[in-house]
C-alpha cells in the first residue's frame, strides 16, 4: 500500500509550495493530497489515513489544534504523524501542540529542504 | 524536466470522472483510460479504437472505447499540458521560493556577527549557493585612497590579489558608479585592468549603505558563463544587507575601540592622579625644607633696622636669603640674598645645600671672596651641571658700616644715601656652582653711613611684569626705595612689594620676589 502525505493549508500558494516541495517523493511511489480547510483535512485524514500530515494551525472553523485533536484523541489515530506549521514570528502554544498530541511543530517559511528530509524521515525512505 | 503520469492527472482533475461520464452518456458508448503499462485507471477496457495519450513523444496511456475515445484522448493530453505547465511553474516558485528562505536565513545569520570578516565568509558561501561561481571576493573601499581592500575571498583568482581601486577596471567601475554589472566576457571588456585574473565572466554588486558605496562583491568563472539579470538581482539582495552588517561590525568594532581608550585614558589619568598625589607630596616636603630654610627670625644687628621677606611665585621657589651673624666674636655679620636653578624639590634640596654650605664656611673662610670661592668649589664638586646659584653677600661691620660686598652673578643690589640717590652694586662674579672652580670672585667696599639703605633683592622684583608684559625694571625699583627710605626696613620692604603688585596690577607673578633691607639708624 502507498505512504501518503497529507498537505492541509487555507492559503492556495503555500499548499503549491509544500506540493512542490514534497513532489519527487511521488516518483518514489509516495501519494500527495491536499485539503484547504480545516473539515477537508479532517474527512481526509478518516478516508485516506494519511502516513504524514502537514498541518497548518491557523485556518478558519477549524483550526490545526482542533484537527490534530480530533484526529489523534478522538478518532484514535495516534499513528499518524502530525506536523503542524506555524508563522515564524507568531507565538506558539507549545503547551497546546502538545496536549492535543502533534509529533513536531515547523515555522514558515520552511525550509525546504528540511521539510522533505523530514518527510522521508518519517515515512522511512 | 517534470514528469507526469496520467494517474496524476487523473487524481489532480478531480472532476475528471464525472466529465468522462458525461462524455460518454453523449456519445453513447463507454470509454477506458489505462496507464502506460495498461494498468486501469478508469473504466474497463473493452475494445473499439485505442488512442494514445503522449506528450513529446513519450506515451503516457491510453484510451480506449467505441466513441467519444478520441475527444477523451485529446482532453487527456491537453491537461498532460497543463499539469507540466503548472508543473514548471511550481517548480520555479519554489525554487524563488528557496532563494527567499535563504535570504531570510542568511540576513537572521548577518544579524547575529560583529565580526567583518565572518560577515564576508557568510555572504560570500550563502551567494556560492545561489550563484554558480568558481571565484568571489567581497572588497572593501577605503575612502582616503579608492583602493579596494580584500575582505573575504575563495577560488584560485581572486585571493590574494591587490591593486583593485575605485575607478579602476571593470570591479572598480561598479564601486564608483554603485551600479552593479553582469560582464560574461572579461577578456573583451576595454574596462579589463587585471590581466593577470584568469576570470572570462563575472557578476559584480556594489555594497551600499544609503548612496554611499563601501565595497563591492564579484562573484566570478573561470569558465564563460552566462550570468543573467536574476544573478545579478540575487547578488543586488545579498548585497543590501551585507553592507549594513559591515556597517554595523565597523561601528561595533569602533565602539570597542573607544571603549577601550577610554580604559585607556583612564588607567592613564588615575597613573597622573598617583603621580599629581606624588607630586604634591614632593611639593609639600620642599615647602616644608624650604619653610625651614629661611631663618624664623632675623638677629638683631644694633644700629640697623633689618627685614626681610620672601614671596615664592608658585607653592616651591627658588629664592633664598639669610643673615648670620659670624661666631668669630667680631661681631661681623653675613647678609646673603639668593636665587637657585630650577623649582620644586631639587630647587629646594640645592638651597639647602646653599645654606648649609654658606652657614659651614662663615667664619673660616679668610675673607668674604675666599668664602665664595669655596662655596662656589663646593657647590661645582656637589651638585649637576645644570645645578647653581647666584648671590649677593655683604659682610658687615655693623660698628663701622664698612662691608665687603660680593655678588655670585647676581643682579645689581642697591645703596641709597640720605638723599635717596641709589648707587647699584653690580655682579663681581659667576654664579656659584655653574663653571669650573678657579675663576676669582672680587669684593666691593661699601661703607653704609646713618640714613642710608642697603637693599638686596632677587630678579623677581625687577623681573615683575604686568599686563603689557612690560617689566618693573631697575629704575621703579630704586624710586621706589628712595621713596621709601625714612620708613623702617619693614615699611621699606611693604612699599616695595605693593609698588610692584600695584605694576603688575592682576597679572601673574611668574617668579619668586625676595628682597632684604638693611637700613642703617645711627
Amino acid at each position: 500500500m502507498s505512504k501518503k502525505i497529507l498537505i492541509v493549508d487555507d492559503e492556495v500558494h503555500l499548499r503549491t509550495l509544500l506540493h512542490q516541495t514534497l513532489e519527487e517523493l511521488e516518483d518514489e511511489g509516495v501519494e500527495l493530497h491536499t485539503a484547504a480547510n480545516g473539515e477537508e483535512a479532517l474527512a481526509a485524514i478518516q478516508s485516506m489515513r494519511p502516513n504524514l500530515v502537514f498541518l497548518d494551525v491557523m485556518m478558519p472553523k477549524l483550526s490545526g489544534f482542533d484537527v490534530c485533536e480530533r484526529a489523534k484523541k478522538v478518532l484514535g489515530l495516534t499513528d499518524i504523524y502530525i506536523v503542524l506549521l506555524t508563522a515564524k514570528g507568531q507565538e506558539f502554544d507549545r503547551q497546546r501542540g502538545i496536549e492535543v498530541g502533534a509529533d513536531l511543530y515547523m515555522t514558515k517559511p520552511f525550509d525546504p529542504d528540511s521539510l522533505l528530509m523530514k518527510a522521508r524521515d518519517v515515512l522511512g525512505i | 524536466m517534470a514528469r507526469i503520469s496520467l494517474k496524476q492527472i487523473l487524481g489532480a482533475q478531480n472532476g475528471l470522472g464525472p466529465v468522462v461520464a458525461a462524455l460518454e452518456l453523449a456519445f453513447g458508448s463507454t470509454v477506458a483510460v489505462e496507464d502506460a503499462a495498461g494498468g486501469p485507471l478508469l473504466g474497463t477496457a473493452g475494445g473499439g479504437e485505442r488512442f494514445a495519450v503522449a506528450h513529446d513523444g513519450k506515451e503516457l496511456g491510453w484510451v480506449s472505447g467505441s466513441h467519444g475515445a478520441e475527444a477523451v484522448a485529446t482532453l487527456l493530453r491537453f491537461l498532460a499540458e497543463k499539469e507540466l505547465e503548472r508543473k514548471a511553474l511550481g517548480s520555479e516558485v519554489l525554487h524563488l521560493y528557496r532563494e527567499v528562505n535563504l535570504i531570510y536565513s542568511f540576513s537572521e545569520k548577518l544579524a547575529a556577527l560583529l565580526d567583518l570578516e565572518r560577515v564576508a565568509r557568510l555572504t560570500l558561501q550563502e551567494a556560492r549557493h545561489l550563484i554558480v561561481a568558481t571565484d568571489g571576493a567581497i572588497l572593501l573601499l577605503d575612502e582616503g585612497s579608492g583602493a579596494l581592500l580584500s575582505l573575504a575571498a575563495f577560488g584560485d583568482e581572486l585571493p590574494g590579489l591587490s591593486g583593485f581601486a575605485r575607478g579602476k577596471g571593470i570591479v572598480g567601475a561598479v564601486a564608483a558608479s554603485g551600479i552593479g554589472e553582469i560582464v560574461n566576457d572579461v577578456l573583451s571588456d576595454p574596462r579589463r585592468a587585471n590581466v593577470v585574473i584568469d576570470v572570462r565572466s563575472l557578476v559584480c554588486a556594489p555594497l551600499k549603505v544609503g548612496e554611499k558605496v563601501i565595497g563591492v562583491m564579484v562573484l566570478a568563472s573561470t569558465l564563460p558563463m552566462a550570468y543573467e539579470a536574476r544573478e545579478l538581482k540575487l547578488l543586488n539582495t545579498l548585497a543590501l544587507p551585507t553592507a549594513t552588517a559591515i556597517e554595523n561590525a565597523r561601528l561595533f568594532e569602533h565602539t570597542v575601540q573607544a571603549g577601550l581608550e577610554r580604559e585607556r585614558l583612564l588607567a592613564l589619568n588615575k597613573e597622573a592622579e598617583v603621580a599629581r598625589a606624588g607630586y604634591e607630596r614632593e611639593l609639600e616636603l620642599a615647602e616644608t625644607i624650604q619653610a625651614n630654610l629661611f631663618p624664623a627670625q632675623l638677629p638683631h644687628l644694633t644700629g640697623y633696622d633689618l627685614a626681610a621677606r620672601n614671596r615664592p611665585a608658585r607653592r616651591c621657589g627658588g629664592d633664598y636669603y639669610d643673615v648670620i651673624v659670624a661666631p668669630d666674636g667680631f661681631g661681623l655679620a653675613l647678609l646673603c640674598v639668593a636665587d637657585v636653578s630650577g623649582k620644586g624639590l631639587p630647587a629646594s634640596l640645592l638651597m639647602s645645600h646653599m645654606q648649609a654650605t654658606l652657614r659651614a664656611l662663615v667664619g673660616r673662610s679668610g675673607s668674604l671672596t675666599a668664602l665664595a670661592a669655596d662655596a662656589h668649589a663646593l657647590l661645582y664638586g656637589s651638585t649637576a651641571g645644570n645645578k647653581y646659584v647666584t648671590a649677593a653677600l655683604l659682610e658687615l661691620e655693623p660698628v663701622t658700616g664698612l662691608g665687603r660686598y660680593v655678588s655670585a652673578g647676581h643682579i645689581n643690589s642697591w645703596l641709597i644715601d640720605r638723599d635717596g640717590v641709589p648707587r647699584p652694586l653690580g655682579s663681581t662674579g659667576a654664579p656659584l656652582g655653574l663653571l669650573p672652580p678657579g675663576l676669582p670672585y672680587t669684593e666691593t667696599v661699601v661703607s653704609i653711613a646713618p640714613g642710608e639703605c642697603l637693599v638686596l633683592c632677587s630678579d623677581g622684583v625687577t623681573d615683575a611684569q604686568n599686563h603689557a608684559e612690560e617689566e618693573f625694571g631697575e629704575a621703579r625699583l630704586a624710586e621706589a626705595i628712595a621713596a621709601a627710605r625714612h620708613g623702617t626696613a619693614e615699611q621699606v620692604v611693604a612699599y616695595i612689594f605693593a609698588a610692584v603688585d600695584a605694576f603688575a596690577a592682576s597679572a601673574p607673578q611668574f617668579d619668586d620676589i625676595t628682597l632684604m633691607v638693611l637700613r642703617r639708624d645711627r
